[in-house]
């Protein structure tokens, strides 16, 4: 959806909303954010507690998909869905704008970004709609996020990027889906897919390494990628390739270049319907939870134990975050917010009444 | 001058009829557990207790009376099934009963070789045997392969006993998760009803109909559909939408100005219940149109299923499961 700049202004600042109560009490607590909208439609991004208590909510002009955080400045940034043509970035506290991005000529954005470790530097993954290559924008934090360069993804559909722990480099989920505007979420190639993990030297500027998977696994798409402090990245897949296959769909990248793919047994596997919608590690590192809203269920992985831990029901789940050790938040389309524990046990979180969209933000600073 | 009059006489019918109460989104949710699911589930494990019943008649004694016998015991399993097959998140799915009873799409064929590792054993299978072995093998899928594939002929009674046993069992685990107490009415109860309501239809159209019929003719995939062994695709289809078409009439009380749900569902039942034959077979020649007339009338159903049922059961849905990214 295009949106000009005034009417993301004009929105954002009518929706701003919160109650200071709700603000006091939850600033001692974990928080988290994510976009969501209401029964009629409505796009906002909100900021909440582990209970549901809603910080403060901001309009949006059309439906967002991911947000990335920038703690040095209090900023959050805010991606419109794929093929947005915008991003926003908002107060962290306030959820007062703070700047609207649009797109260049040519390109859109795939509803992802993250920040450099010292703040300065905000990538994004975006479209070459006229290559269909896929670029990593690179804005600038204090020039009000002039765009101020880009590097090559490594593929097509570059989706999820994460900072590594080094500071140094990104790990991008290039998806390999080739898109444009005009046929809408269309996959233009879908004989013809490459998806890979993209390893990206921000110094340099370029490529160091990309990772493939198995070439009969190329109809897998990698979408989703979550990161752990020791540079453990895990991925999610969505499958694009027939519906009676039953393809391993989450998988680790090891510092040391390892990929290793998850043995789901079929049973939980089958629930996932070929379709991952977010990953997220627990505070432990030790715990992996990956949502499927086609399935409607989440599962959870031991990685010490190399085992499934359990395997959640809970329509239309796709947001995801840790909100403790051996805990999760998560959010679903239709069913609220709910805190999941390692055991499978589900408590309500609040939410009810919002439709959450894919993915969530925890705000955890002090890990 | 008479139609005039006819439609006169059948305004005023309807302007005679009393008002009626709409019932509380709470309300509706109690009613579709009392008056489709719980008896539903009840009929299903009667079926499926008959059909375990005609595994061990036809054991005993094989004879080819017996084998139709026990061909008509599983269609009534699978018929009553498919009525509550609709129901997918409910209390019955705690510990992947609805998975064990029914195993489909069938991935990475599954069933065939979690059959070959059941005949492994070199005496007949336990139901406990069975129920600790893959899903796949645990209920009707592997049922059908026993009873209609004669290649594995040999191995009927040294599985299907155990696994009709197993189906039963469920089937009664089932019924009582519905039943004994029933849940309760809350926002999440009717959420997830919703959500399963509407996503049928969806699976009905996308995974039974065009993931078979394709685009063309030339992308017919006839093994894609469900039970093609048992020549039941279509039958399944139409007790799917009788299921829902049961759904929509307990929800039609709340929807005075949307009859369209209604009508358009019982039309697409009528229509699947009109067909018969092998889908794939139907979409690959002549008789295509007729397939496509199916699917276009579960669409419209659809349409009309994606605003009318959350709206009555009182709940938002979402959309991540839709379009997701």
């Amino acid at each position: 959806m295009a949106i000009d700049r005034r009417q993301i202004l004009t929105l954002m600042l009518a929706g701003l909303a919160g109650s200071a109560t709700a603000r006091g009490e939850a600033l001692r607590q974990r928080l988290f954010v994510a976009c969501r909208m209401d029964a009629a439609q409505t796009a906002s991004v909100a900021c909440f507690d582990s209970h549901g208590r809603e910080v403060f909510a901001t309009a949006l002009p059309a439906r967002g998909h991911d947000v990335a955080l920038n703690a040095r400045h209090s900023e959050v940034a805010v991606f419109a869905r794929r093929p947005g043509n915008w991003f926003t970035v908002i107060d962290s506290g306030t959820g007062i704008p703070r700047h609207t991005i649009h797109a260049t000529e040519g390109r859109h954005f795939y509803g992802h970004g993250v920040f450099s470790g010292d703040g300065r530097f905000l990538y994004a993954t975006e479209n070459n709609m006229a290559s269909g290559d896929g670029v990593i924008c690179i804005y600038a934090a204090a020039d009000e996020y002039r765009r101020i360069g880009e590097i090559a993804s490594g593929g097509i559909g570059p989706h999820d990027l994460v900072l590594m722990p080094d500071g140094r480099s990104l790990a991008v989920a290039n998806g390999g889906l080739r898109t444009h505007p005009d046929t809408g979420r269309e996959t233009l190639n879908p004989a013809d897919m490459s998806p890979n993990l993209a390893v990206i030297d921000l110094a340099a500027g370029r490529l160091s390494s990309v990772f493939e998977l198995d070439r009969k696994l190329r109809r897998l798409s990698i979408r989703h990628l979550a990161l752990r402090g020791d540079g453990l990245l895990a991925f999610g897949c969505q499958h694009e390739g027939d519906s009676e296959d039953l393809p391993p769909l989450l998988g680790t990248l090891s510092s040391s270049g390892q990929i290793s793919l998850l043995e789901v047994p079929d049973d939980a596997l089958a629930r996932l319907d070929n379709y991952v919608g977010s990953v997220s590690f627990d505070d432990s590192g030790t715990w992996l939870t990956a949502t499927s809203p086609r399935g409607g269920s989440a599962l959870i992985w031991n990685l010490r134990r190399g085992a499934l831990a359990a395997s959640l029901m809970l329509p239309d789940v796709c947001g995801v975050s840790a909100s403790g050790p051996e805990s999760f938040l998560l959010s679903s389309g239709n069913a609220g917010l709910k805190t999941a524990m390692v055991d499978g046990s589900m408590t309500a979180a609040g939410g009810l009444g919002w439709i959450w969209d894919n993915h969530t933000l925890s705000l955890d600073l002090g890990r | 001058m008479l139609k005039p009059m006819l439609a006169g006489l059948s305004m005023l019918t309807l302007a005679l009829v009393p008002a009626q109460a709409a019932d509380s989104p709470d309300r509706l949710y109690d009613r579709i557990v009392a008056e489709v699911v719980a008896p539903g589930f009840s009929n299903l494990a009667s079926a499926a207790r008959r059909h375990a019943a005609g595994w061990q008649s036809f054991c005993a004694a094989p004879s080819e009376a017996l084998r139709e016998g026990l061909i008509v015991s599983f269609n009534d399993t699978a018929d009553r099934w498919a009525e509550v097959e609709i129901f997918r998140s409910g209390p019955s799915s705690r510990d992947f009963r609805h998975e064990r009873f029914h195993f489909w799409p069938e991935r990475k064929n599954a069933v065939s070789r979690g059959l070959a590792a059941l005949r492994a054993g070199s005496a007949a299978a336990t139901p406990a045997q069975v129920s600790a072995a893959s899903a796949a093998v645990q209920g009707l899928p592997a049922l059908e392969r026993l009873i209609f594939d004669d290649e594995l002929a040999a191995d009927r009674c040294k599985l299907g006993p155990a696994i009709a046993t197993n189906a039963a069992e469920l089937a009664s685990q089932m019924q009582a998760a519905w039943t004994t107490p029933a849940p309760m009415a809350s926002a999440e109860s009717r959420t997830a009803l919703a959500t399963d309501l509407v996503t049928s239809f969806a699976v009905i159209k996308d995974d039974k109909i065009e993931a078979v019929i394709g685009k063309t003719p030339a992308e017919v995939k006839p093994k894609a559909a469900e039970a093609w062994r048992s020549a039941r695709s279509l039958r399944n289809i139409s007790h799917n939408l009788e299921g829902l078409a049961r759904v929509t009439s307990v929800l039609a009380s709340s929807l005075p100005e949307d009859a369209a749900l209604v009508s358009t569902t019982l039309q697409a039942q009528r229509i699947a219940a009109g067909l018969s034959g092998d889908l794939g077979a139907m979409a690959a020649g002549d008789r295509r149109f007729e397939a496509i007339l199916l699917r276009d009338a579960v669409d419209a159903a659809e349409d009309r299923a994606v605003i009318g049922i959350p709206a009555a059961l009182g709940v938002t849905i979402g959309f991540n499961s839709l379009d997701g990214d």
